[in-house]
This record gives structure tokens, C-alpha cells and sequence, in this order.
């Protein structure tokens, strides 16, 4: 086996891959890489992440507890909000699927209820979150909607549409706006969400960015991009304490608007991670100004948990995590609502076991 | 070096309370006594006499008594001995018009108290003896211990300063040599006395006694020539032998003398009744009188006790007194205050009405007053005099000090006084 | 809104015998601290911190990497973003008082979950009035902090009960004694017999309580009586053989002796064994051993002019035959005595004592005979090292004394001590649990705070630690009379009585000048 990985490992870190027609890919060049210097801006910075968890689950719908959450930093320091946005907006959808004997297509429909009615204006309608199977999938590889993948739609979408909100309400000029993930989009009517807050940023000239945890990026030989990335680093005896990477494609695809940059926030971590900017936003700036934007991600990268990752976002992820205690207290009170009406009850607990068998042997293997 | 070969002596005296006896007998006994001391200071030729307070039992007494005691003292000036007194607190007198300022005036006797008060420090200042050098200053005695204020601003070490043969003249009470049957009575603490004097010639204590302590030369109290208390006669009974001391110096203390002064015998007889019936202790007593030994002696006779029936005053002292005055006593002293009856227990708790007892009280009293104002006579007296016991009766409250308290009693009492003067003007 | 009422921590959990309070970060809580919770409808919980702890949300081992980066100077860029929100300190506090209307109660019931917690302030323990006859003993405390909140309990309720007074060396004890002593020399109605050992009472030479406005409610003895006060001299007849077994161990022989003698001079039994005088049946060898005792004990000895001599000048043959008599009277006229013992040994000292407070318990137990008990003044015996009159071991040895009659009798008539002691453990539960205000200072001794703890009036279990880290002059006050254990500030001394002192001299500046020039006759 370990000759096996030294095999996979070993090959030639190759360029990066990228299997679009509409991308170019740039070799590996040392030239790309640039020193991110310590500057000391002071603009504001949002994060935003989302987390949806799933409550009831039968094949045609499944209940989710959503939430979105933002937070603000200036200096690392935290800041409220100066008007009256929630810092986070939770709400429960419901999808579910319904199939059309005639049309010979599945259609999907989502209804969303807020737990708090003033969390509605964040929220996405709800007729653009109904689509039919036979739509044209946006997102590569995806030829049916899975329930469970569909599911998260109502999230994604919150999270763009809220986004926008914090945009206008809370950003100035030269501020900045971290979602957690890339800034792709991958359902129908998506744009039409994500349209709107780039275009907020763009009104506001509020930085829109986006940071990955996890990247699916490869090279041509078959390697992790970020990988081969931090190797050529080391082979091209980079020794910048903070670096970033780019230009590494060129791509103008409506689903990705962003320039993709690989980037090291924080001299004390191995890790780097995969950064991109609102392309028409990168296109307007000049290197100083890029690399600014990216020493205010490093400068908000330096806690102890997990260096070269933004604070912002560990904050942001474990305030918009749904846990799973809190799943069982909207189960309980879902029911208690349904048991209200006998019948509905009867036919819900049909239903829903139909799955529950899985979560049953879930609980016995102890996962 | 300086040898000094003579030796000077002086006489302390104290307590003599002339004119405190009332009954013949005593009274010459009492001036006997008197005439012995001063009989002997002549004889011994003492250089001065210090009598330290007491001389007189009052300020203003009796005159024959009076009479034969200044010429007593008359002829002790004549053989050259001067006589140096301070107020005892019987013949203080407040505004110096005591039979001792009219002896002082008139030369017989000399005041040694000299002094001032000056910026609330009592500076005293010394008579120097013409003869001996000796330096003698003093406190008076005042009503209820209040010469203990003097002590407290005394100018003590002005006076420890001044050299010589000194000696200080009192007559108080102090706190460390108290005897102990005087234990509730006011005294002065040791340490408001000067140090360093060479002889403390108190008065007061009507027991002898030479002290000593430490820092302090002797401090001496003769006691009584006789007694004036029965007390006083208890205590002789017991034995105590009375008189004065004579004390060598030459610039120290050389030796102190007792020199007694003998009056006569006593025969002390106690009784007790506990158990018995008024007239069962009427005869019993009666009985054992008889057979004893009185003649030429004072007699002191003490019943106690609680009776088992019948009333106290069925004991007849006159009949006592008349028995023990037959067989020789010179003077029969009968002390029954702790004779107690039955009857009289019940009584005291039955006439539980105490407002009625108090009024007539006031009552059978008022009669017995001199006063020239009208409001204070008869019936109107009495309504005063109620008046005037209800405000001072009030008790402290819990939260009250002492201080307060007494403002708020005198403030009343003041009131209450008003209100009559103000009556009166209408 | 006033600083006062800040939220500083919120209810996290625990229970009843325990609340968790969240810290506010930068609130400094304090170990002893008292916090309010007001809960609904005029119901208020105080509570107290008996503990602290670092809480994080950042996993420890996260902790220890990072403080060895640090160390190591290694990750300088490296730091934990909001501190304050992900590492706090948690208190663990008990309720100690369920105030309803004001009115307070033991606590039954918890607050409500997730309540904010404030500071105490004055106005919540407006409950705790100046009772009747105020004995002032510190101020309220939280933590450090000092309230304009002061202490009294009520003299004529705890003297009788007595008064206990623990801590270790120089944490204050004598300093909170002069305090009180202070205090109740504004009150007329309390006799105190001071027996004072080190001489620190009266203020000889320096602020003390001889200057307060109202002295004369002091009497002072000691063997070197500054002027005014009285010289502490014993008359020697006035010791009877019973006084000195309950201090001293004399074998069955010189127990005998004693009574021999006592039997055949009276009261001059001692001048006659110290003058060697011999009777029948008593062996010579005994006599001098009791003749070295009482010199040793007393400092009395025969010169070799056959002249009674007194090493202290305290025992005499002469003077001094009123001096117990003028003690009591003075108590009973309602003064604080203060006795310097400073020359005498320890058994001297506690024999002086002896022969006072049994005197004195005789009268009383005779008044209460009469009924005129009640009219009387109460009287506090204050007592150093009371373990030397107290301790398990004397009472073993000798059997009860004076001390331990009034700690166990002493209340039906109204006479309590106010024992001072390093060493609680020393003395018996059964005396300890009769004492009924004990006024705790810091002890660094465990074993010490176990036996204070055992026998206090409240439940201290969880106090451990506080009264462990109890400051000089920092107390906790439990009293069946109090309705918790008040912890409170003792003020020092010198400052708390020159501040009285400026207060009565300003209002009595005018009255005073008047009586200055007395007439001399
Ligand atoms: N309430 C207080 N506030 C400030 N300082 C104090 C207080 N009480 C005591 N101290 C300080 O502590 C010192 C020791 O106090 P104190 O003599 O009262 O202790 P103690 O317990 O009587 O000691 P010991 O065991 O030696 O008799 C004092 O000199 C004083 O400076
Ligand atoms: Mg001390």
C-alpha cells in the first residue's frame, strides 16, 4: 500500500486542471507567487456561513432546520451591528417531491417557515425554490436531484439573499465580505440571489470573497491542486512568512464568477487554502489593493486553534452549525404540533418510517 | 556630707470628729481622748502637729464641746507647736466658713491647703514649717469624694520636683490600701498622688494603718482618736487600738510611733434571734444581760436575726438599756437593724400600692422640713414633692446613655421647678 | 444606569448547593464575594463565591501548545482571538439569603436559569438594622470590597452567649477586640473584664482606649498605673485555696497541706506557708515545695529580714484588700476593666482572672437568687489564649474551672466570654458548640478551619477556602444572631478611633471648654 501511495504521490505535480471549455489553465510559475505584508487595514470584515440539518426525512420530503449567521471584525475585534439586522436568521423548510406521471418528471417544491417573522425579508421567496427534475441541472454532473442534496437549497440561497442584506445594512466603502465555500453557484435561480449581492458589494465597493476549507481543485497529473501548490512553494524556496498564489485560470463561466487564488495567511500553519474575489471586482484592482484585501484575511488568521484559517469563520461555522441536541427539541415540537391532528399523525409516522429503519441502525452502530 | 544630729518630730492626728457624740458620755470621752493626744504631743515636744482632716464633725458644731477643745489647743500654741489641718469631709465647708477658717483666722490652727487652678492644672504650693524646714502641702476633703477632681488636674510633678523633707496632706480614701470592710466606699487611685514625698499623712479611714509603695515614702492613716460611727465602736470592741503616731525625721523618716489614746472598755454582744418569738427574745435576752460583765464599759448589743412570730417592737430596748445601765455600762448601744419579724415580710408585700405608701410618707414628713416658701409646705409640698419623684424615678431607657439620661432627668426636674415658679408669679 | 447594578456573571447551572455563574469578563469576581440575583416580584437571592475556576471553550491540550509557543517563542503571530468570550472564569456560589419583600429567608428555591447577577449594594442589606445595644465589628464585605454597610450585633444577646474570636497570629484578633471594646464603651449598661497580657488595651503610650470621649467608663489596673488609674495589687489573703487548684496541679500531699493550712490561718494561709511556719503532720519536705511554688507562681517569698516581699509588687501582704471588690463593682456599675497581666507568668495571670470572675459569678448567681439579676449589667469576659482555661487537656487535668463553668452556665446569669484563641481545635465540641457567635478571621491552618467550620452557628462547609484566604482584618461573622454568616471588614483601629474621636470632640467642642478652671479650696 505505502508503495502504492509513493506511486501517486511521486508523479509530477502537473498544471492545474480545470474541465471546463470555457477555462484556461496557467502553468506553475514561480512568478505567481506574491508576499502577502502585514498591512494594517482597518476596514471591516463580514463572515458568513450557513448550516442546515436535516429533522424528518422520508423518500418525498425532508424537514431541515436552516441558520445563517453572520459576524463582523475590526482589528479582530468584534463588532454589532449598527442597525438592526439579526446576526442570525434561522428558519425550518420543507422539501418535497412530488412525481408527474404525465410529464414523467419528478418536481420539487420548498416551503420555508422562520422561526421569527421579522427573519422573513432575509429569507428567499419560496417560488424560486421549486423546480422541476428535467431543468436544466446548473451544477456540473448532476443529472437528478436528490432529496437530501436539494434539501440544502433553501440555505444556499438564505445565505446569498441575507449576504446582501448585511451588504447594504452594515458595509462601507473598501469593507469586506467572507463566505464560507467558493463563491460557485449550483442550483436554478441561484444566480438570481447571488446576482443581487455582488451587485450590493459592487454598489457598496465592498470586497465580496470567499474561502474554502476543502478544495476539489486538481492538477493534470492528477494531484490536489492545493498540494502541489505548497510543494512548488518549497521547491521554488519560497520563504515569504505569508504568500499567495495566483493567477491559476482564467475562466468566465456565469455559475463562477471568481478569480481563484491559493493563499498562506499564517507563517505558523502548513495549511493554505483556496481564496477567490468577485472577478469583476479583482479585474478593478491593482496588485497592492489584492494583496491588502488578503493580509486583512491573514491578519484575522492568527488564533491559536487553527492558524491561517480567519477567525471569523471558525466563529461563524459553530454559530450557524446546527447541533444535534437542538434537532430533537424542533422534532419534539413539530410533533406536538402534528399529533395535534390524529390523521395527519397516522399518515406522517407511515411515512417517515419508511427511512427511519436507517437511522435506527445509525443509532445501533453508534454513529 | 551633712551631719545632722538633731531629730524633729511631729504628730499626726486625724478624724477627732469633735462634737460628733451626742449622749454626755460619750462627748466626754470624746473630748478626752482629744486632750490626751494633744496632752502628750506637749509633753513629747513634737515640733508641729498635722491633723489631717476631721477635726470637727461638722463645719458649724456644737460649741461647748467646741470650747473646751480650742482651749485645749489654746495651750498647744502657747508651747510653741504650731497645729496644721486641711478640710476633713465633715467640717468642709464650701465657701470657707467652717469653724476651722474661723480657728485658722484666729491663728490657732494653720490651713496647710494652698493652691490654684490655672489653665485646668492644679498647682499646689508648699508651707514650709518655720522650725523644721519640712515642706508640707495638701488636699482637702470634699463632699462625696468630689476632691478626686482636684487630683485628676493636680500638677504632679511640679511638686515631685521641689526638694527637701516633704509631706503631703490628705484625707481620702485610696483605692490600693482600703481596708476591706470599706470596700464600697470612693477612693482615690495611688497613681493621682504625687511620688516621691516623704511621708502621706491621710485622714479618712478611721483604721490605722502605715502603707507602703513603691515610688511613694510612707503613707500613713492614724484612724480615730475614738470614732464617731457604730461602727467605729464595733471595731474598737474588736480590740483596735486607737490614738496617733509620732514621726522622727531629719531630712528623712526616721521612725513612726503609735501612741495610744485609750478611752475605755467595751463589751460587744451579739444576739441572735432566728427562730424564736418576739417575747421569747424579750426574756431570753433580758437573762442573759444580766450576768454580764458591763461596768465602766461601753456596751454594744446586736440583734439579728428573722423572728419566728410576734413583732419587733415587742423588744423593748429601754428595758435593756435601763438593765445594763443599772449594773455600771457607761453607754448602751443597741443595734437591731437586723431584727426582722414575719409580719414585717408580709406587710411589704401586701402594701404593694407603692404611689400611697410614698404619699404619706411625704405626708408624715413634710412637717418636718424648714422651708419658708409656701409651695413647698402642707398639701402643696406634697403634690411637689410627688411631682418631682415621678420625674426623677424615670428610668434610663434601653437605648439611652448615661450622660443623656441624667440631661434629660435634670431637664425635667428643672421643668417641673418651673412650672411652680411660674404659678407662683400669677 | 449606576455603575452598581451592572451585570456581572449569569447563571449557567449548578444547583442548590452550588450556582455557576458566568463571569463577565473583567468583573474580577472574589472569592467571598456577594452577588444578587434579582428574581421576579421582588424576590432577591444573595449569594456568596466560595470558588473560582478558568473555564475555556478551547480544548486544553490547545492551551498548553499555545503557552509553550510562548515560552518557546515560537508563534508570536499566533494569539486566541476574543479571549474573553471563549475563556472565563465560572464562580461556584451558594445562596446564602432568599430576600422576599426585603424579608430574609433561608434560600429553597433556585433563581431563574440564565438570570444576570449584580453586585450586592448597601440598599440590599437594609435589612440588617443597628439593634438595641449596638456592638459595632466591621462593615459588610464582598470579597474585598467594603460596604457603607456597618455590623453590629446586639451585646446584650451575644455577650451572654459568647463570643469566640479564631485566627491565626497577627491576622487581627487583638485589633478587632480593641474595636469592639471601643464600641462598648459608648454603651453604659455592659460590664467587660479585659484580662490583657500584652498590655495592648488601655493605650499607655500610644491611641488606645483611654482616649475615647467616653473614658470614664474605663477603669484601667495595672502594676505600673500611669496617673489616674489604679495599681493592680492583690491582697494575698484574698486568694483561697480553690482559686489556685483550678489553675494549678498539686499532688494529693500538697492538696492536703493546702487545707491544713487554709484550716488553721484563714486567710493567711499563703504568708504563712511562704514564712515557712510549720504545723503538725505537714512534712517539711512539702512545705518547701509549696513555698518554691508560690514563689514561683506568685513572686512571693520571705527576705532574710523575715520581711513578706513580692517580686511583682502585685501579691501583697498589705495593700490591695479591696481591689477584686472595687473590679466588680466597677463591672457591675457597668465599665470595661481592663487588667494589665503582662507582669505576671501565665498561671498568675490566669489566677488574677480566677479569683475575679469566680467572685464575680458568685454575686451574680446570688442576684438571680434575689431576682435582681435583670437589673444588672451583663458582663464579657475577654480572655487571650483561652485554650490555657479552655483546652481539652486542662479541663482533663484539673476539671472545670471558672471559665468553662461560665461557657457552659454562664448565660442563665447574663456573664459570657469573649475567648480569643489561636488554636479552636484545642478546646471541646461541647464548649465550642455553647459559644454562639464566633467572629472568624483568616487561618491557614486546615485542621483549625475544620474545627471552626464544625462548630460554627451557619453552615460553612463550603468556606473553606475563604477563610483560608481571609486578609488581615477581614472576618466572617456567624452568629445564631445574624442571619448569615456576614462576611465583614474590620476596620483598623487607630484609624476607626480617630475618626470617632474627631467626630465627638467637633460636637462636643463647645460644651467642653466650660468646667477647664474649677475654684480651689
Ligand atoms: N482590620 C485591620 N485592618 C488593617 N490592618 C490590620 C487590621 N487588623 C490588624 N491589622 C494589622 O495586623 C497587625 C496584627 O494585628 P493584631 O495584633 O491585631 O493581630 P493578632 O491576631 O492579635 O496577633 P497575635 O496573635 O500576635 O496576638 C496589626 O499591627 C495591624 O497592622
Ligand atoms: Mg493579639
Amino acid at each position: 500500500m505505502v508503495q502504492k501511495l509513493e506511486f501517486s504521490l511521486g508523479k509530477q505535480l502537473g498544471n492545474p486542471l480545470f474541465n471546463f471549455d470555457d477555462c484556461k489553465s496557467y502553468h506553475l510559475n514561480k512568478k505567481n507567487f506574491h508576499e502577502i505584508k502585514p498591512a494594517s487595514p482597518k476596514r471591516k470584515i463580514a463572515f458568513v456561513d450557513g448550516g442546515n440539518q436535516e429533522i424528518f426525512h422520508a423518500p418525498n420530503f425532508s424537514i431541515q432546520v436552516n441558520r445563517v449567521y453572520f459576524s463582523m471584525f475590526r482589528n479582530n475585534e468584534r463588532i454589532l451591528p449598527k442597525s438592526d439586522i439579526p446576526t442570525k436568521i434561522e428558519f425550518i423548510s420543507m422539501v418535497s417531491s412530488e412525481y408527474d406521471k404525465d410529464k414523467k418528471e419528478v418536481f420539487y417544491e420548498t416551503s420555508i417557515f422562520p422561526s421569527l417573522n421579522d427573519y422573513q425579508e432575509y429569507l428567499p421567496l419560496e417560488k424560486d425554490l421549486s423546480f422541476s427534475s428535467k431543468e436544466r441541472a446548473v451544477m456540473l454532473g448532476m443529472q437528478r436531484y436528490d432529496i437530501e442534496r436539494v434539501s440544502s437549497i433553501a440555505r444556499r440561497f438564505a445565505e446569498w439573499s441575507f449576504s446582501r442584506h448585511v451588504i447594504q445594512n452594515e458595509m462601507e466603502d473598501d469593507d469586506m465580505i467572507v463566505r464560507d465555500g467558493s463563491l460557485q453557484i449550483s442550483f436554478a435561480n441561484e444566480d438570481k440571489y447571488s446576482e443581487e449581492a455582488f451587485k450590493a458589494a459592487q454598489k457598496e465597493n465592498v470586497y465580496f470573497t470567499g474561502l474554502s476549507k476543502t478544495s476539489h481543485l486538481y492538477t493534470d497529473t492528477g494531484l490536489s491542486l492545493i498540494g502541489s501548490i505548497q510543494e512548488f512553494a518549497e521547491e521554488c524556496g519560497i520563504d515569504h512568512d505569508l504568500w499567495c498564489y495566483y493567477p491559476i485560470a482564467d475562466r468566465w463561466a456565469p455559475t463562477h464568477k471568481a478569480v481563484i487564488m491559493i493563499a498562506k495567511f499564517n507563517s505558523c500553519s502548513d495549511r493554505i487554502f483556496r481564496f477567490e474575489i468577485l472577478r469583476e471586482q479583482f479585474q478593478k484592482m491593482d496588485e497592492y489593493a489584492i494583496l491588502n484585501v488578503l493580509s486583512s484575511i491573514a491578519d484575522n488568521s492568527k488564533d491559536f486553534c487553527f492558524p491561517g484559517y480567519p477567525y471569523g469563520l471558525i466563529d461563524a461555522d459553530l454559530r450557524a452549525r446546527v447541533r444535534s441536541e437542538e434537532l430533537d427539541i424542533y422534532r419534539t415540537l413539530i410533533l406536538s404540533e402534528i399529533s395535534k391532528k390524529p390523521e395527519l399523525l397516522n399518515k406522517f409516522n407511515f411515512h417517515v418510517r419508511a427511512t427511519d429503519s436507517h437511522d435506527i441502525l445509525n443509532n445501533i452502530a453508534g454513529d | 556630707m551633712i551631719l545632722v544630729n538633731e531629730l524633729y518630730k511631729f504628730a499626726h492626728v486625724s478624724d477627732c470628729h469633735i462634737g460628733a457624740q451626742k449622749y454626755p458620755e460619750l462627748k466626754k470621752i470624746e473630748l478626752d481622748v482629744f486632750n490626751q493626744c494633744l496632752d502628750r504631743c506637749i509633753a513629747e515636744n513634737v515640733d508641729f502637729i498635722i491633723i489631717a482632716g476631721d477635726l470637727f464633725h461638722s463645719n458649724l458644731p456644737n460649741m461647748a464641746s467646741v470650747k473646751e477643745a480650742v482651749e485645749k489647743m489654746r495651750k498647744v500654741k502657747e508651747n510653741g507647736i504650731p497645729i496644721y489641718v486641711n478640710y476633713g469631709s465633715h467640717d468642709y465647708s464650701p465657701n470657707e466658713t467652717s469653724i476651722i477658717d474661723l480657728l485658722n483666722s484666729a491663728g490657732l490652727i494653720t490651713k496647710i491647703v494652698q493652691g490654684r487652678v490655672d489653665n485646668g492644672k492644679l498647682n499646689l504650693k508648699f508651707f514650709k514649717d518655720p522650725k523644721t524646714g519640712a515642706k508640707i502641702c495638701g488636699i482637702s476633703a470634699r463632699k462625696m469624694g468630689l476632691e478626686e477632681n482636684y487630683f485628676k488636674v493636680l500638677d504632679r510633678e511640679s511638686l515631685e520636683y521641689e526638694d527637701g523633707f516633704k509631706i503631703f496632706v490628705f484625707h481620702s480614701a485610696i483605692s490600693e490600701f482600703k481596708p476591706e470592710f470599706l470596700a464600697d466606699m470612693d477612693s482615690i487611685p495611688i497613681s493621682l498622688f504625687p511620688k516621691g514625698f516623704d511621708y502621706y499623712a491621710g485622714g479618712h479611714i478611721h483604721k490605722r494603718s502605715i502603707n507602703e509603695y513603691m515610688g511613694y515614702g510612707k503613707i500613713v492613716y492614724p484612724g480615730s482618736l475614738f470614732g464617731s460611727y457604730s461602727k467605729d465602736f464595733e471595731i474598737n470592741a474588736n480590740g483596735e487600738k486607737r490614738g496617733f503616731y509620732i514621726v522622727d525625721f531629719d531630712i528623712e523618716i526616721r521612725n513612726i510611733g503609735f501612741i495610744e489614746t485609750p478611752a475605755c472598755e467595751y463589751n460587744y454582744i451579739k444576739y441572735d434571734a432566728s427562730g424564736k418569738n418576739s417575747i421569747q427574745v424579750q426574756s431570753e435576752l433580758l437573762e442573759r444581760l444580766k450576768s454580764e460583765n458591763v461596768t465602766d464599759k461601753i456596751v454594744l448589743l446586736k440583734i439579728k436575726g428573722e423572728l419566728s412570730g410576734g413583732k419587733t417592737s415587742d423588744i423593748d430596748s429601754k428595758l435593756i438599756r435601763n438593765l445594763l445601765t443599772k449594773n455600771g455600762a457607761i453607754h448602751v448601744s443597741i443595734n437591731r437593724h437586723g431584727l426582722i419579724s414575719k409580719e414585717h415580710k408580709k406587710i411589704q408585700i401586701m402594701e404593694n400600692n407603692i404611689p400611697k405608701i410614698e404619699n404619706k410618707l411625704f405626708e408624715e414628713n413634710i412637717g418636718k422640713i424648714k422651708v419658708t416658701n409656701k409651695e413647698l409646705k402642707s398639701e402643696k409640698g406634697v403634690k411637689f414633692a410627688n411631682e418631682l419623684l415621678n420625674v426623677l424615678r424615670d428610668q434610663q431607657k434601653p437605648n439611652e446613655k448615661k450622660g443623656d439620661y441624667e440631661r434629660r432627668i435634670i431637664s425635667n426636674a428643672v421643668d417641673t421647678l418651673k412650672i411652680n415658679d411660674e404659678s407662683e408669679n400669677k | 444606569m449606576d455603575d452598581k447594578f451592572q451585570t456581572i456573571g449569569q447563571i449557567i447551572g449548578g444547583g442548590s448547593s452550588r450556582i455557576l455563574i458566568r463571569e463577565k469578563d473583567g468583573s474580577k469576581l472574589e472569592l467571598g464575594g456577594l452577588l444578587v440575583i434579582d428574581d421576579a416580584d421582588d424576590q432577591t437571592l444573595i449569594l456568596q463565591i466560595n470558588d473560582l475556576e478558568y473555564r475555556s471553550l478551547i480544548p486544553q491540550s490547545m492551551h498548553e501548545l499555545a503557552s509553550g509557543m510562548n515560552l518557546e517563542g515560537l508563534g508570536t503571530n499566533l494569539e486566541f482571538m476574543e479571549p474573553q468570550l471563549r475563556n472565563y472564569i465560572v464562580s461556584r456560589s451558594k445562596a446564602i439569603l432568599h430576600l422576599v419583600d426585603g424579608i430574609p429567608r433561608i434560600p429553597k428555591t433556585l433563581p431563574t436559569y440564565f438570570n444576570s447577577v449584580r453586585h450586592i449594594t448597601e440598599k440590599d442589606l437594609k435589612f440588617l438594622t443597628k439593634p438595641k445595644n449596638p456592638l459595632y465589628l466591621g462593615d459588610v464585605r464582598s470579597g474585598s470590597k467594603i460596604l457603607n454597610l456597618p455590623i453590629y450585633i446586639d451585646a446584650s444577646e451575644a455577650i451572654p452567649h459568647h463570643i469566640l474570636i479564631p485566627a491565626t497570629t497577627g491576622r487581627g484578633k487583638s485589633n478587632l477586640v480593641k474595636v469592639m471594646l471601643w464600641s462598648l464603651l459608648d454603651l453604659d449598661n455592659f460590664g467587660i473584664l479585659v484580662l490583657d497580657p500584652h498590655d495592648e488595651y488601655y493605650g499607655r503610650n500610644e491611641l488606645c482606649l483611654k482616649d475615647h470621649p467616653n473614658n470614664k467608663n474605663l477603669v484601667y489596673y495595672s502594676p505600673d498605673a500611669p496617673a489616674g488609674t489604679n495599681t493592680l495589687v492583690i491582697n494575698i489573703k484574698s486568694i483561697l485555696p480553690d482559686h489556685l487548684k483550678e489553675i494549678i496541679n498539686f499532688s494529693s500531699a500538697q492538696n492536703d497541706a493546702i487545707y491544713r493550712y487554709y484550716n488553721t490561718f484563714g486567710n493567711e494561709w499563703i504568708i504563712k506557708i511562704v514564712e515557712g511556719v510549720e504545723i503538725q503532720d505537714i512534712s517539711f519536705k512539702t512545705l518547701q515545695v509549696l513555698k518554691r511554688k508560690f514563689d514561683n507562681i506568685l513572686g512571693v517569698y520571705f527576705d532574710e529580714l523575715g520581711q513578706f516581699q513580692s517580686r511583682n509588687n502585685i501579691f501583697s501582704d498589705t495593700a490591695g484588700k479591696t481591689t477584686i471588690k472595687d473590679v466588680i463593682n466597677s463591672l457591675e456599675d457597668g465599665k470595661i476593666v481592663v487588667i494589665d497581666t503582662s507582669r505576671l507568668l501565665g498561671d498568675a495571670e490566669m489566677l488574677v482572672g480566677s479569683i475575679i470572675t469566680e467572685t464575680l459569678f458568685n454575686r451574680y448567681q446570688r442576684y438571680k437568687l434575689e431576682g435582681s439579676l435583670n437589673e444588672k449589667p451583663k458582663i464579657g469576659v475577654v480572655i487571650e489564649e483561652a485554650p490555657r482555661v479552655l483546652g481539652k487537656e486542662v479541663i482533663e487535668a484539673q476539671g472545670h474551672n471558672i471559665y468553662s463553668t461560665i461557657a457552659r452556665e454562664g448565660r442563665k446569669f447574663n456573664i459570657g466570654l469573649i475567648a480569643i484563641t489561636q488554636l479552636v481545635s484545642l478546646i471541646p465540641r461541647t464548649i465550642l458548640a455553647n459559644i454562639n457567635t464566633k467572629i472568624i478571621l483568616g487561618n491557614e491552618m486546615a485542621q483549625e478551619r475544620a474545627e471552626i467550620i464544625g462548630s460554627a452557628s451557619q453552615d460553612l462547609s463550603d468556606d473553606n477556602r475563604t477563610i483560608a484566604s481571609l486578609d488581615k482584618g477581614e472576618a466572617i461573622v456567624s452568629s445564631i444572631f445574624t442571619k448569615f454568616a456576614v462576611p465583614i471588614q474590620i476596620p483598623l483601629f487607630e484609624e476607626y478611633c480617630s475618626e470617632h474621636i474627631k467626630e465627638s470632640e467637633h460636637q462636643n467642642s463647645r460644651s467642653k471648654r466650660e468646667d477647664k478652671n474649677i475654684a480651689f479650696i
